[in-house]
């Protein structure tokens, strides 16, 4: 793919988080404000960006066998740092993500664009692709916390512009948080279709080699059965 | 002694309008028609063998088609006439089917070659009404000698339908009303052939003089006893007919005999009766009409092959625009696109219905209400048969046992959302068919 | 002679009761609560009610023209599903917020997994937990009818029964006086606006098993169960379980639902039991009054797998 393609390929037509539904948990959580989503994705856009450009430089001489664990030593570094800058200078953020800024290191879009990217692609691409799905992920995070935090408390980035009468208190609740996410990736499917692209069955170029769930599947390909 | 047969687990049925307006109408007579036209094969089984030719020239019951196995019937020239062509009729189901053409005569000469069959014994009595050309005269069509023979399960009671459940058709009670004698007649008969100890006619309790004539009739008889049943359909049903009057299940995908009965159509063995004196093979059919379309309603008499559309011309005409026109009753009966076909073998009623008589529903979602399980006589689950079956679940349907449907309509009949219920247990079976087929 | 006939598959005569009609003789069963709330709580009731089924119809409707599906308004489900939403909140709901739970019921529960026939909860229940999630404060601020006593800010009589055994003569007497049989059964008590009349909602339940519209196995064994288990537990007098709390609302217009009940007798009968049951524990060993609601919508979850397990044997066996 060109350059510019990888990283628009996070963005839109493999967003993470929309149409790949990985990192799910910090997505639901942090969405709550804008101000912890903006926090919660330039972070973990930073940690993706090093993690990928590493474990690329790395990806032929780290063994197929122990890879797991070696990526999460490289990742873990990055998070750790990143918790330290954000403890020194806004320690406001690091209250507000609270246990979800060490729990980037399982973050599964990290983890699984090491393994389906990083792992067998040049530094270069890898750090596009970094930036392009850390631009993906902190573009849908911010978008549901906009929703969620304008209706669920009549405010963005802290700026009351609803008065509390007319907020719609689930929003800021669990459910409401599935029913954005949910609705935001049926919107996505629906432009994509328009657009003419069918939405992303797991068909890389690679087939199964790419799918983060392929020891999970067994090669039953539930990902092509009814992937409308 | 244990029980070695199932019981019957019947489930609701439904209870329609029975409008039967012609109940009291004396069978009459038509005029003959200018042609007859009738197919070889009228029966289920193996297709019957034409035996004649354009230009033959046939008496009323000469044998126009030869039965090819056991399973299989003759088929008899309903008139004296000449055979004008051979053509391919357009069956219901889209198949052709191979047809005589006979112009009528209008002498009506009996073939001189029959005669009435000599029998001794049950083998003499089978291959007697396989040379009838009889088939179940109840619609289902079944060759009926086939059912008279000996089976290897034992056999202890025949059944006789005379439930007549579906809404118009009065014609088995125009049978038990004008042919009583030959009605029990028959029924001695078979027993005294088949070794069959008894027997019991079933027959619906909207009938109340056809039942109190067959008593009287009976006279206390200790081998026939009949059976009034509840007024829902579909009594007539064979399975649900053998539940009801003996307290025992056909076993899925048995046959009557694995319940140890045999059952047979009342007018069937009127029949019978009938044949086993003259030797005179089936080439007439007491057929009610009916229909707020048709001018004269009533049950008549009439010769195979007689075409609806002469039928409505000799039946005073159209009152009204028929909307659909049926072969059959109103549950099962098959709509004719044309006015071109013939009365068969398996008709025992003409349908001339108007708009008003005619439902249609626009197909809706499946609102899961139930009432479909709720009618099903049988006990199966049409609205998750429905849901199977449009996703396609191979597995499932085969659980839901859709093998088991007898198609009676009573699904389609409450379905509150319009949905073509029966029309999808017949397409699911079709379905496992060709995926059994494949392995 | 060249008439068209028209040709179509067996069975060519059809029942009378379609889904309209179905839906029609519900509406009618809760025109005795719709009246009663109306004398009750007043016109704003009204009101609220008619808000609440325009909003149900125009979800609808403009959901079937964006997503150009064939019109369904006319089944009149939406019409049965506004009234319930509205029956479930108190007299005092804004408007918007009524709304808001209409949208909730139609396009999110029903439309957006398939329509009618697809939902797999009651849409009217998750409308009320959403906006019972949504807007705590005015879904628990209690209108009361006239003539009942005023000074229990909040309180329905199921919290009011709880308060009981912790209150002081005076209170208890009043709390007697107000949590008294009588007053429970024609509804002169706080609460909702479908769950305070305890005859209009029976003469609603009669009229639907008259009608054949609903079996009155749910009914009998949810209201049965609940009964016997408070017994069982001497959390609440069993004949006060049965007559507040929207339990009788619950089991006649919720829980005999069709898509979201099970469709054999035997598995309806293991419904009514679950949703007793559940109904009994929550409110006994929970803080929330809210025990029909999520009773009704557990056991809505868990009908694909009792239809399964109490589908009837066929006749003659299972095809082999």
């Amino acid at each position: 793919m060109g350059k510019l393609k990888i990283v628009f390929n996070g963005i839109l037509k493999e967003n993470p988080v929309l149409v790949l539904v990985l990192g799910t948990c910090p997505v639901l959580a942090v969405s709550v404000s804008v101000a912890g989503a903006l926090g919660m994705g330039i972070a973990a856009t930073f940690v993706l960006i090093g993690s990928n450009a590493v474990i690329s430089a790395l990806r032929k001489i780290i063994p197929s066998n122990v890879r797991i664990p070696c990526y999460i030593t490289v990742i873990a570094t990055f998070v750790t740092i990143v918790m330290m800058l954000i403890k020194a200078f806004v320690p406001s953020l690091y209250a507000a993500l609270g246990v979800y800024l060490p729990l980037i290191v399982v973050n599964c879009i990290i983890l699984g664009r090491a393994e389906m990217f990083a792992a067998k692609n040049k530094m270069l691409d890898s750090i596009l692709d970094g930036i392009g799905m850390g631009l993906g992920f902190t573009l849908i995070i911010v978008i549901m916390a906009s929703i969620r935090e304008l209706l669920g408390e009549g405010s963005w980035f802290g700026v009351s512009i609803i008065p509390e009468e007319y907020t719609i208190g689930v929003m800021t609740r669990s459910p409401g948080g599935f029913l954005t996410y949910g609705l935001l990736m049926a919107a996505l499917a629906a432009i994509l279709a328009k657009k003419g692209k069918k939405p992303l069955k797991f068909s890389t170029s690679n087939g199964c080699a790419d799918c983060p769930v392929a020891s999970a599947c067994n090669g039953s390909h539930e990902c092509e059965e009814g992937a409308e | 002694m244990s029980n070695i047969y199932l019981k019957p687990n019947i489930g609701g049925g439904i209870k329609t309008a029975g409008l039967k307006s012609t109940e009291d109408f004396k069978t009459a007579t038509l005029p003959l028609p200018k042609k007859v036209v009738i197919p070889f094969t009228h029966h289920i089984g193996a297709p019957s063998a034409p035996v004649v030719s354009k230009g033959d020239h046939v008496f009323v019951g000469t044998k126009i088609a030869s039965s090819t196995s056991f399973i299989s019937a003759d088929t008899h020239s309903s008139v004296s006439g000449t055979v004008s062509d051979i053509i391919e009729l357009h069956w219901s189901d889209g198949s052709l089917r191979p047809s005589a053409i006979i112009e009528t005569d209008g002498e009506q000469k009996p073939d001189p070659g029959i005669t009435p069959p000599e029998i001794s014994t049950r083998e003499d009595f089978v291959s007697a009404v396989q040379s009838s050309g009889l088939i179940g005269l109840g619609g289902a069509g079944f060759p009926t000698h086939v059912k008279l023979a000996k089976t290897k399960q034992p056999v202890d009671t025949l059944v006789i339908n005379a439930a007549e459940c579906e809404p118009y058709i009065t014609s088995d009670y125009r049978t038990i009303m004008e042919e009583t004698d030959e009605v029990i007649e028959g029924i001695e008969t078979v027993l005294r052939y088949t070794g069959v100890k008894k027997a019991v006619i079933g027959i619906e309790n909207n009938k109340p003089k056809a039942i109190e004539l067959l008593n009287k009739k009976l006279n206390g008889s200790p081998e026939i006893r009949v059976v009034p049943l509840k007024t829902i359909y579909p009594q007539g049903a064979e399975k649900v007919l053998i539940g009801r009057v003996t307290g025992r299940a056909v076993p899925s995908g048995g046959l009557p005999a694995d319940a140890g009965t045999i059952v047979l159509n009342v007018t069937t063995v009127s029949f019978l009766s009938k044949f086993v004196k003259t030797g005179f093979p089936l080439v007439e059919k007491r057929i009610t009409v009916d229909g707020s379309a048709i001018a004269k309603p009533g049950n008549y008499l009439l010769p195979l092959g007689y075409c609806i559309g002469e039928l409505a011309e000799n039946l005073g005409g159209y009152v009204r625009s028929p909307e659909r026109i049926l072969l059959g009753g109103p549950m099962m009966g098959i709509a004719l696109s044309s006015e071109d076909f013939p009365i068969l073998k398996t008709t025992n009623a003409v349908l001339y219905l108007s708009e008003s008589e005619v439902s249609t529903i626009p197909n809706n979602n499946c609102i899961r209400c139930g009432r479909c399980a709720y009618g099903c006589p049988v006990c199966l689950s049409p609205v998750e048969i429905d849901t199977a079956y449009e996703n396609g679940e191979i597995d499932e349907l085969k659980t839901l046992s859709v093998k088991n449907c007898i198609e009676c309509g009573c699904c389609s009949y409450n379905c509150p959302a319009g949905r073509p219920l029966t029309q999808t247990m017949k397409l699911a079976k079709a379905l496992l068919a060709k995926v059994g087929e494949k392995k | 002679m060249t008439k068209l006939l028209s040709v179509a598959p067996a069975p060519h005569i059809r029942s009378k009761k379609t889904t309209n009609l179905i839906m029609l003789d519900v509406i009618i069963a809760l025109l005795p609560v719709v009246v009663a709330s109306g004398i009750l709580f007043g016109l704003n009731a009204l009101v609220l009610i008619a808000v609440s089924v325009a909003g149900c119809v125009l979800s609808e409707y403009l959901w079937c023209r964006l997503m150009k599906k064939p019109q369904c308004v006319q089944d009149l489900s939406a019409v049965v599903t506004g009234i319930l939403i509205a029956l479930n909140v108190p007299a005092s709901l804004p408007i918007w917020q009524v709304l808001f739970g209409d949208v909730v019921a139609i396009i999110i529960v029903k439309q957006l997994f398939g329509g009618i026939g697809y939902n797999f909860v009651n849409p009217a229940l998750a409308a009320r937990v959403v906006m019972g999630l949504s807007f705590p404060a005015s879904m628990t601020s209690y209108t009361y009818p006239a003539g009942t006593l005023e000074g229990m800010s909040g309180a329905t009589p199921l919290s009011s029964i709880d308060a009981l055994s912790n209150a002081t003569p005076e209170a208890a007497t009043h709390l007697g006086k107000y949590a008294d049989l009588f007053s429970l059964f024609i509804g002169r008590h706080g609460g909702v606006l479908g769950e305070t009349c305890a005859l209009a909602i029976l003469i609603g339940g009669i009229y639907l098993i008259i009608r054949g519209i609903i079996k009155p196995i749910i009914p009998l064994s949810f209201l049965a169960t609940t009964f016997l288990l408070h017994y069982a537990f001497g959390s609440i007098a069993p004949l006060h379980a049965i007559l507040s709390g929207g339990i009788l609302l619950g089991a006649v217009f919720m829980a005999t639902d069709y898509t979201t009940s099970p469709y054999t007798d035997k598995g309806k009968l293991v419904f009514g039991v679950g949703c007793g049951i559940l109904t009994a524990v929550i409110r006994t060993y929970t803080n929330t009054h809210e025990g029909v609601t999520y009773s009704i919508l557990i056991m809505n979850l868990l009908v694909p797998y009792i239809n399964k397990l109490t589908r009837k044997k066929p006749y003659g066996g299972a095809a082999k």
